[in-house]
């Protein structure tokens, strides 16, 4: 916070980021209405594309202001308590036109009364990137679990009947941490795994007694793609 | 979607009235929309806050969506803390904030003002709808607690929060933090300390971090508050409140300068809080940096109009603050007197029809005159008062504490005295009337007070005796924090921190600190007992000054 430059620059981002966000709310909003004037499959699919790639945008904007408060201030969590179904609903609900449209059944498996201490937009933003990355790669359905460890803290499997990931982003994800500058991002491919890498770095902001979250990547017995967060 | 959970819901959520705040038209009615889909029957818009607070006096809402951002009027924090302060806004109701970012960015000045949820932005109909439900039926589950906690029957609260908590449901840990604050509350403080210290055992959650650096304040355990406090602040923490108390302690301590630029930094984040700017005000004009204590004090009086906060006294305390400037400061031009006439002359408008204010604004007045060198019009406005003010009997406390102040700075200390030794025989029993009496006077002239100085010294004597400057020097600042006049007090303060010099080197800050303490005590005068220890140690404190001087260059 000593050079006066990085204070303005961070202001304008977080300006811009507020205006985009309106328009994107807009833009949802006035989408959904779309959806119920007009039931039309052939629309309803098109809208989708509109709404996951308005999603995209959201996603990446909260993970470019993310790794901006990473690398120049501190990003501070804030622990709060959150009813577990509750919030996984809703992360299923933010992006449920897009499962609707493409006949995705989405399953929570979790105890109703679970609660978990964890900051609910930062953790937010992990799931529903994943959802929106398991929309496009699932067969027909994905399955949230969620279950308390026992250390107190909570493990979040989100699990798809796809073909699974590709080895070499599962290893990327087995190192202790996500080199973002040797592998990770990788501009020339078009996949920048920045999701992946917030995920991780947002994961390991969670610390309890010691330990501190994780993420996972795996493939099921059966073939499909598992993400795995665990938070203490 | 269509279960009889759903009808019930569409049920409960029709009988609420409900509130939205948005600077932005669209969204203001989308949100609006959405709330009428859900069942909502009543649904007002207010676009920035003044509009808020018009519709919140007028109606008592269920529900209030409120952006957090909105352009230039009050933010949705700000609106929440006001809503709260003047009771407008019921613990049994739900105060929502919807807001752009992701990331904790928001600053509640206290814990209380934490909205009862977030909403990041963008949203669709049925995460509000999620959102809002959960929040509805928890406020119902919890409708006893926080219907006591509205009523301020707060024992009534904790015993249905003991309860609830018992039935180890979701809500438990609820329920703590609801049960830690009404502990609080009815100051049963070891109560409260137990809870919170249980609570982060097994939890580093910042509400509990928070309510045990309020416990530990409360019981005495300085060091300990000190420590708390320190920690959430390094850690992040956005709780305003926090930085007040660590500056209270700072100040308690004595280190009122630090405790002033802990102040600054809270005040520059969040300037809206009358508690913090009363406190900006008042340490820093005991660090002697007037221009900060007259911001301070001006926006007092600005951010308490029309207010519970309101009162005459916050205008005599920026017309004393700049007299104070203009004696200490031996300010010649008159400017600044004609600044502390305008204040009075504001004020005396303001309440006009009471007679008693006038009065009061009359005899700072005084203080103001002879502060600036005007003896004549200063012993004429204190005649005045003198013959306007009728018997002593009938005067008010305030009044006469007035006068007390501005026979002071007259230099008429005798009749001060008299009338302040009157006032601490009558009011012995009223610890704030006994405060303000020794804060006047040179020495504590209160029972309380002398027991307190007392006290002070023996313990400040054996500090001494074991050479533990520090901790005197810590002790004596403390104590000068209720009795800053005090010349055996002030010398000892000089004294101990000149001792430490002596041991650890030579400070600015130490140094300044004395000075400080000197400068208050300057009007001592050769007949008076402590005379020649004052002169002894101005001397000491020259040497100090000089040999620093000379190390630095």
């Amino acid at each position: 916070m000593s050079d006066q430059q990085p204070v303005e620059f961070s202001m304008l981002l977080a300006s811009s980021v507020h205006d985009v966000k309106n328009s994107l709310a807009m833009l949802i909003q006035s989408l959904e209405q779309l959806v119920e004037e007009d039931t039309s499959d052939e629309r309803k699919s098109k809208y989708s594309i509109l709404r996951g790639e308005a999603s995209r945008i959201n996603h990446t904007l909260i993970h470019l202001l993310g790794m901006y408060r990473l690398q120049t201030e501190r990003l501070t969590v804030n622990l709060q308590e959150v009813y577990v179904t509750d919030f996984l609903e809703e992360q299923v609900a933010s992006q449920q036109l897009l499962f609707d449209v493409n006949n995705i059944s989405v399953v929570v498996d979790c105890d109703e009364d679970l609660t978990a201490f964890f900051d609910e937009n930062l953790v937010a933003g992990i799931i529903s990137n994943v959802l929106v990355n398991d929309a496009k790669y699932t067969k027909d359905s994905i399955r949230i679990e969620a279950k308390p460890t026992k250390s107190g803290g909570i493990c979040i499997d989100v699990i798809d009947n796809g073909d699974g990931f590709p080895d070499s982003i599962i290893e990327s994800t087995q190192s202790d941490t996500i080199d973002h500058s040797a592998r990770g991002i990788d501009f020339s491919s078009g996949s920048t795994n920045l999701g992946l890498y917030f995920a991780q770095q947002i994961a390991s902001l969670h610390q309890n007694k010691g330990t501190q979250g994780t993420i996972q990547l795996s493939n099921t017995e059966s073939g499909g793609g598992k993400f795995t967060l665990r938070l203490p | 979607m269509q279960t009889p959970n759903h009808l019930a819901l569409t049920k409960i959520f029709k009988q609420k009235t409900a509130l939205v705040i948005d600077d932005f038209p669209d969204m203001r009615g989308s949100i609006r929309r959405m709330l009428i889909t859900f069942g909502v029957e009543n649904v007002d818009t207010a676009a920035n806050g003044e509009d808020a607070f018009a519709k919140c006096k007028e109606n008592t809402y269920d529900l209030i969506v409120a952006d957090y951002n909105l352009g230039n009027s009050k933010n949705g924090q700000q609106i929440l803390e006001e809503l709260r302060h003047k009771h407008m806004l019921k613990n049994t109701s739900i105060y929502m904030m919807v807001t752009a970012e992701t990331t904790k960015s928001m600053v509640f000045s206290a814990l209380e003002c934490q909205p009862d949820d977030y909403l990041t932005k963008p949203f669709t109909q049925t995460v509000l709808q999620k959102r809002l439900t959960r929040l509805i039926l928890e406020k119902e589950a919890l409708y006893a607690i926080n219907q006591s906690i509205d009523n301020l029957n707060f024992d009534q609260a904790i015993d249905l929060c003991q309860q609830r908590i018992e039935e180890k449901d979701k809500y438990e840990f609820r329920c703590k933090k609801l049960k830690g604050n009404c502990l609080i509350q009815k100051k049963r403080f070891k109560k409260a300390k137990e809870l919170y210290e249980q609570v982060l055992d097994e939890r580093n959650v910042e509400w509990a971090a928070i309510g045990l650096g309020k416990a530990q304040l409360a019981l005495g355990d300085i060091d300990q508050a000190e420590s708390t406090f320190s920690n959430l602040i390094a850690n992040g923490c956005l709780c305003m409140e926090v930085y007040d108390y660590l500056a209270d302690i700072k100040n308690r301590k004595g280190f009122a300068e630090e405790a002033q630029s802990i102040l600054q930094s809270a005040i520059e984040v969040s300037p809206f809080s009358i508690p913090r700017q009363r406190m900006m005000a008042q340490i820093s004009e005991g660090n002697n940096c007037f221009g900060d204590a007259e911001q301070a004090h001006r926006k007092v009086i600005k951010l308490s109009q029309n207010s519970v906060y309101e009162s005459p006294e916050h205008h005599f305390k920026l017309a004393r603050c700049i007299a104070t400037d203009i004696s200490q400061n031996g300010l010649k031009d008159n400017k600044r007197l004609k600044e502390a006439q305008e204040v009075i002359r504001l004020c005396k408008r303001k309440y006009k029809s009471n007679k008693d204010v006038n009065l009061q604004s009359e005899a700072v007045l005084a203080n103001v005159m002879a502060s600036a060198g005007q003896k004549e019009k200063s012993q004429q406005a204190i005649e005045h008062v003198e013959s306007q003010a009728g018997d002593m009997k009938t005067q008010t406390v305030a009044l006469q504490l007035e006068m007390a102040r501005s026979y002071m700075v007259a230099g008429q200390r005798e009749k001060a005295h008299e009338l302040l030794v009157a006032l601490a025989e009558k009011h012995a029993d009223d610890p704030d009337i006994c405060d303000a009496i020794d804060q006047i006077s040179d020495e504590p002239l209160t029972a309380k007070g002398k027991q307190k100085a007392i006290e002070l010294n023996d313990k400040a004597k054996q500090l001494f005796a074991n050479k533990e400057y520090e901790k005197a020097v810590s002790l004596f600042g403390q104590a000068l924090t209720h009795y800053p006049n005090n010349i055996g007090l002030n010398l000892n303060f000089i004294l101990a921190l000149v001792r430490k010099m002596g041991s650890t080197g030579a400070s600015q800050e130490e140094l300044d600190r004395c000075n400080a303490a000197r400068d208050r005590i300057s009007h001592i005068t050769d007949s008076h007992a402590l005379h020649e220890r004052y002169q002894v140690l101005c001397k000491h404190l020259e040497k100090l000054s000089k040999s620093f001087e000379a190390e630095k260059a």
